[in-house]
């Protein structure tokens, strides 16, 4: 009975010792420090970057234009961004469907700084057993300089990253020459200092906790799951029963399996579960367990992968399917927007109009010379040729430009032309729909209509 | 600082606490991006007099908390109002 209720009340209110994740060795350790290289490298290093005298990778939020490698993309191109982030997510559940939370272990931004920071506090305060240690002893200079240097380093990592972080939207270079002369306009410090405080908060401290009680994907990660899907899992039915053994010692005399409960795989676990008591929705999948028990297994003489990649479908004797409908139907998606994005770039005409109505004047009462309505047109020549224009307009009986027709725009930029646009007294009453028309005039073919609206004096009678 | 603690597992307000902030900061991320892929601050910023002035960096940046501070509320409401009261533990070790 009292064991009863001690559970129930754990359940709701346990509380777990400090995490301190032992450094794991071996083949995924080193795939994810690869992982880590790669993605962090990309990251720091891309701000940096110039291609064709221009920033490489540049969000431009202030000129409201992405430069991505040579290419530009214009707020109007926003759709082809929002179908390759929709097809980023599938191909993110068609991933968790067949290899399970392969985003987690390697990839995920969480994993790959906590990483970094972790790497950073190995550096200055040892191991695992050295930093439990440190964490016990009372205050001395040893622990005081090593603290010391350790939030040295990892403030001015988290700071280099708001950095560049910012770098990806206001140009990096000019950025660092501000900083460096302490002339950083005021939003621009502001997300560089938010961003690296929410690197440093969440890589340095909060850790496993986001993915615990913040992630959203780790909740709902599961329902891409299924019997076939990869899974990091511990054979039971070779290690149980566990027990610890002198090395050459006869386990079937024993009684015992393959399961030395060395506790080695708690120890590198980066969120503290124990793998042997079955999946469980704080796994990241990092893999770090694998790499400790085959370290373990090699030592004793063991076959390797009493900790391993597995299918549930395996564990239970029966056959993997890699090819399900589940799958299918991921990849189905996946190549019908992948073909969606393709067929439209293609047809793509490289000539954007927006028209804006002067919405200070309703409409200008010019006598005898009719009602004249002023628009602001944005033609976007988005080619890489300059090109010249012809404007036209009709909707409204006789209605007419009064500007200059003809306009040039230069390659892949913007240009505002102001135009007026005349109506006959007779015909220009009340609200009326009128069409611009741009059209190329070396390509007739290059044709756009835009609507819009005319107004005139509403009619009193 | 929980390195001089010997527990590190977040409370059950604590756990809410950072739930509600991350969720709600992620999908506002998210309606800030399809927002302004349709609509250019600096026509919000024309419009209200006492910003007319600003940059499209103010826009955005005004935009984005906006949006924070209405899935935080939405988040915090939904949290209350599904909130269970904490019932007394069931007597146990009588059998009938």
């Amino acid at each position: 009975m009292t064991n009863f209720t001690s559970t129930a009340s754990e359940g709701l209110y346990k509380s777990e010792a400090r995490i301190y994740p032992r450094e794991a060795k071996g083949r995924f350790a080193t795939l994810r420090k690869l992982a880590m290289v790669w993605l962090l490298g990309m990251f720091y290093l891309f701000p940096w970057l110039n291609w064709n005298g221009q920033q490489a990778v540049l969000f431009d939020l202030p000129a409201r234009k992405f430069h991505i490698f040579g290419l530009t993309l214009w707020p109007q191109d926003f759709l082809y961004l929002a179908l390759l982030l929709i097809t980023a997510a599938i191909v993110l559940f068609f991933v968790t469907a067949l290899a399970g939370r392969l985003w987690c272990g390697f990839a995920c931004p969480q994993t790959v700084w906590t990483e970094a920071f972790t790497w950073v506090e190995q550096l200055v305060e040892g191991d695992r057993s050295k930093r439990m240690k440190l964490d016990k002893a009372p205050w001395s200079l040893n622990k005081l300089w090593r603290k010391s240097l350790k939030q040295f380093l990892w403030i001015t990592l988290a700071l280099f990253t708001g950095v560049c972080f910012v770098g990806y939207f206001t140009p990096a270079r000019a950025l660092a020459n501000d900083i460096a002369h302490f002339n950083v306009a005021g939003w621009t410090a502001f997300w560089m200092l938010f961003y690296s405080f929410a690197t440093y908060g969440n890589a340095a401290y909060m850790r496993e906790q986001v993915c615990k009680y913040m992630c959203p994907y780790a909740r709902f990660q599961s329902a891409m799951f299924d019997e076939d899907t990869l899974i990091i899992t511990y054979d039971e039915a070779r290690g149980e029963p566990r027990g610890r053994r002198k090395r050459g010692a006869d386990v079937t005399a024993q009684g015992l399996g393959a399961c030395v409960d060395c506790t080695m795989c708690v120890q590198v676990c980066p969120t503290g579960i124990d793998i042997r008591e079955g999946l469980q929705y704080e796994c990241i999948a990092c893999a770090a367990c694998i790499d400790a028990c085959d370290t373990v297994m090699d030592k004793m003489a063991y076959p390797r992968g009493l900790i391993r990649y597995s299918t549930e479908n395996a564990m239970a004797g029966q056959q993997t399917h890699v090819v399900r409908p589940r799958v299918i139907i991921y990849a189905l998606v996946i190549a019908a927007i992948l073909m969606a994005i393709v067929t439209s770039l293609a047809t793509r005409q490289p000539l954007i109009v927006d028209v804006l109505r002067d919405r200070n004047a309703l409409y200008r009462d010019l006598g005898r010379n009719g009602i004249e309505n002023t628009y602001t047109l944005h033609i976007i020549n988005q080619d890489s040729i300059d090109r010249d224009f012809e404007i036209s307009v009709d909707g409204i009986p006789g209605i007419a430009l009064t500007v200059d027709s003809r306009v040039r725009v230069a390659a892949g930029s913007l240009r505002k032309v102001p135009v007026a646009v005349r109506v006959q007294q007779a015909q220009a009453s009340g609200g009326h729909t009128i069409s611009f028309s741009i059209q190329a005039l070396d390509d007739p073919t290059l044709l756009v209509h835009e609507k819009s609206r005319f107004r005139g004096p509403l009619e009193l009678n | 600082m929980n390195s001089d603690k010997d527990t590190h597992d977040w409370s059950r307000d604590q756990q809410k606490t950072a739930a509600l902030a991350w969720v709600s900061f992620l999908v506002a991320a998210a309606m800030s991006v399809v927002f302004f892929a349709a609509v250019d601050p600096a026509l919000i910023l024309d419009n209200v007099d006492a910003l007319s002035e600003a940059s499209r960096e103010t826009g955005y940046a005004l935009c984005f908390f906006f949006f924070w501070s209405g899935t935080a509320l939405s988040a915090w409401l939904s949290l209350r109002i599904t909130r269970r009261k904490r019932q007394a533990p069931r007597p146990v070790g009588r059998t009938s």
